[in-house]
């Protein structure tokens, strides 16, 4: 796959494309971070989990400094895809059973796991991780589709 | 059909996801914009939308809001390959569409080429990241239980 825009970066395309729509979904990755009700080594992984069911290198090998500075670590990451078996904690388990539900099978979410969901998360910490599952993908499907994913095998923290 | 999130019965995304209110504020301007932009017709990305909902098997319901929306393109858009309400732009975009649902590394060099060609590199652009929100959209609905899915 090769670049199919002039741009280096799809946001940048999307922001040569459609102006204002491009600022919007600027606004809405900085807004993800404002008030933030998740403390973010979940929410990291909750995006790695995203970045890797969109087949996204990218997002897959991205790590967001904040993250790391509070103990996200690799041995956490290898975690992350069998993690129903692995010593992540509960409320850990919980988001990414959330993000898997959402991905694969969203109308399978049921109440157990509604209840299991509510029980370690606020009402709004749903909302927020539900509304980064929106933010995520988009940008890794726009990444790739605009032939910019390739060349990110090697792991870069931002 | 009210959400199990929230204790007031919201029925709308945005009201549920109005727990968490600037960011859902980021999510609806998005939304706005992307029915202003003038890269690619509204009534193409809103036969785009619906297509996607289908395919993650919610009822299709049609934005009447969107001007030129073609009733027998909605009518008939399982059938978009070979229906011949729609026109070979159209074609082009649903073709992308399906594909950056089922697995974006699909859109090859060739593929995105020939759509380019058709479509122009900003309806190109704005469609791809469209496809995503769409989908996520669709699922967040289905996730929280505004939606049902049709099985």
């Amino acid at each position: 796959m090769s670049p199919r825009i002039e741009e280096t970066d799809a946001m940048a395309a999307l922001s040569a494309a459609a102006p204002a729509l491009g600022a919007a979904v600027v606004d809405f990755m900085s807004l993800a971070f404002s008030g933030s009700k998740v403390d973010i080594v979940t929410r990291e992984m909750v995006r790695i989990y995203s970045g890797r069911q969109s087949n996204c290198q990218y997002c897959s090998n991205t790590r967001v400094r904040g993250a790391v500075e509070r103990g996200l670590d690799e041995s956490m990451v290898a975690k992350i895809e069998g993690f129903e078996n692995s010593d992540l904690t509960d409320r850990q388990k919980v988001a990414l059973r959330l993000a898997r539900s959402f991905l694969i099978d969203p109308a399978r979410f049921g109440s157990a796991d509604q209840q299991a969901l509510l029980a370690h998360f606020r009402v709004d910490q749903v909302a927020e991780l539900v509304l980064d599952l929106i933010r995520l993908r988009p940008g890794s499907k726009l990444h790739i589709a605009t032939g910019m994913d390739d060349g990110h095998a090697d792991l870069i923290v931002i | 059909m009210p959400s199990w999130l929230g204790s007031t019965g919201e029925e709308s995304l945005v009201d549920v996801l109005g727990h968490r209110r600037d960011y859902a504020d980021g999510l609806a301007r998005i939304e706005r914009e992307l029915w202003l932009q003038r890269a690619i017709d509204p009534a193409v990305l809103e036969l785009c939308r619906l297509r996607i909902r289908s395919l993650l098997g919610i009822a299709v319901t049609p934005n009447d809001e969107i001007a030129g929306l073609n009733p027998r393109n909605v009518a008939t858009l399982h059938q978009w390959p070979s229906a011949p309400s729609f026109t070979p732009h159209e074609r082009v975009c649903l073709d992308l569409a399906e594909q950056i649902l089922i697995d974006a590394t699909g859109v090859t060099d060739e593929r995105a080429e020939q759509a380019i060609e058709v479509i122009g590199r900003d309806a190109f652009v704005v469609l791809a990241y469209a496809c995503g929100l769409f989908e996520t959209m669709a699922r967040a609905d289905l996730v929280l239980g505004l939606e049902s899915a049709v099985r």
